[in-house]
């Protein structure tokens, strides 16, 4: 039974899947960064494709990390998730749209569709994590 | 049926009253905004990427500012109560206006740059002062994405409950109105960066 009596003040535990999604989140914002730096001119793409590599492999284990936590409301992530993956497909989608509205072209504007989409995958799962980690669930 | 865990004396909201998490009016409105915001952008027109981008930037430093060095001292004085009903208003507007005004903002900022030349080469010599703009809203993203909206969101479910944790609603406030006042404070740098840009 899930005991409601006692005082909680949520999960006030460091969680790795917040670190995780921060993690990608400084990567990605340093890989659009080592490109927006050099705009117009060519950025060194090396830079950029590692860090997004990093964010791409800390987004896997952020995955993972979520699907193995038990116990987890997950009813409630994916509540609040799918409502923050439409405002960050908004807020994506005019970024997008800018970047290709101006020309961007070849490996820059797939490193930062790349880096867009893993804002898109990430955000939600940390604003609907951060919801559900709160939730007192059975056991 | 339980107490309201962590504070006895927080007021309880039924199903009926927690009302829509977010209004629809607002969501009309700020589609709107952004539709606007993608023909103005299409058209390229510098008046309309000015406004939008200036109205939309000084909302965000302003609301920032205001909730952390104004709300916050004010909500902290009130009883918890009190500070839920606040809250609950606060909060639900809050979830409109400001994506809505980060998304103007940035797209708007990121265009205007664009026309005003500061990405051409050879680098214009405010191109430093556009970098230190750039570190500037990505340390404001990492802080807002991380911290703020997350104890915003946990706010508005905990009062959407019919026995809303008053301990986890004081807990997650207090780090929302801090965060806002780090905000506030790096939003003061940005306003010098966009001044020394606008004077240069």
């Amino acid at each position: 039974m899930v005991n409601t009596t006692q005082p909680y003040a949520g999960d006030t535990k460091s969680s790795p899947i917040i670190a995780s999604i921060i993690g990608t989140i400084i990567s990605c914002i340093l890989a659009a960064g080592i490109i927006i730096a050099h705009i117009p001119g060519p950025a060194p793409m090396w830079g950029s494709v590692m860090w997004v590599c990093i964010a791409a492999v800390l987004t896997i284990a952020t995955i993972i990390l979520i699907l193995r936590k038990k116990p987890f409301a997950g009813k409630l992530f994916f509540k609040v998730a799918k409502w923050v993956f439409l405002y960050i497909l908004v807020l994506s989608g005019m970024g997008e749209y800018v970047i290709v509205f101006d020309g961007t072209k070849g490996e820059p504007l797939v490193v930062i569709t790349i880096i867009l989409l893993l804002f898109l995958v990430n955000i939600p799962m940390l604003w609907g994590f951060s919801v559900a980690r709160h939730e007192r669930t059975p056991n | 049926m339980s107490e309201v865990a962590g504070n006895p004396t927080a007021a309880s909201v039924s199903k009926s009253q927690a009302g829509s998490f977010v209004p629809i009016w607002g969501v009309v409105a700020a589609l709107l905004v952004i539709v606007a915001l993608i023909v103005i952008i299409a058209s390229n027109w510098v008046f309309g990427l000015d406004f939008f981008h200036v109205f939309a930037g000084t909302l965000w430093i302003s609301t920032d500012l205001f909730m952390g060095f104004i709300i916050g001292p004010i909500m902290s004085r009130l009883d918890i109560p009190a500070r839920m009903v606040f809250a609950k208003k606060l909060m639900t507007t809050m979830m409109v206006v400001m994506p809505t005004v980060v998304i103007c903002t940035l797209t708007a900022g990121w265009q205007l740059a664009r026309v005003d030349n500061f990405f051409t080469a050879p680098y214009a010599p405010q191109h430093g002062w556009i970098l230190a703009a750039l570190i500037v809203v990505a340390l404001l993203s990492i802080l807002a994405y991380t911290f703020l909206e997350p104890a915003n969101i946990v706010v508005l479910m905990e009062l959407r409950k019919s026995e809303p944790n008053g301990l986890l609603i004081g807990r997650m406030m207090k780090r929302f109105l801090y965060t806002a006042g780090i905000l506030g404070v790096l939003q003061l740098s940005i306003i010098v960066i966009m001044v020394r840009l606008a004077t240069w």
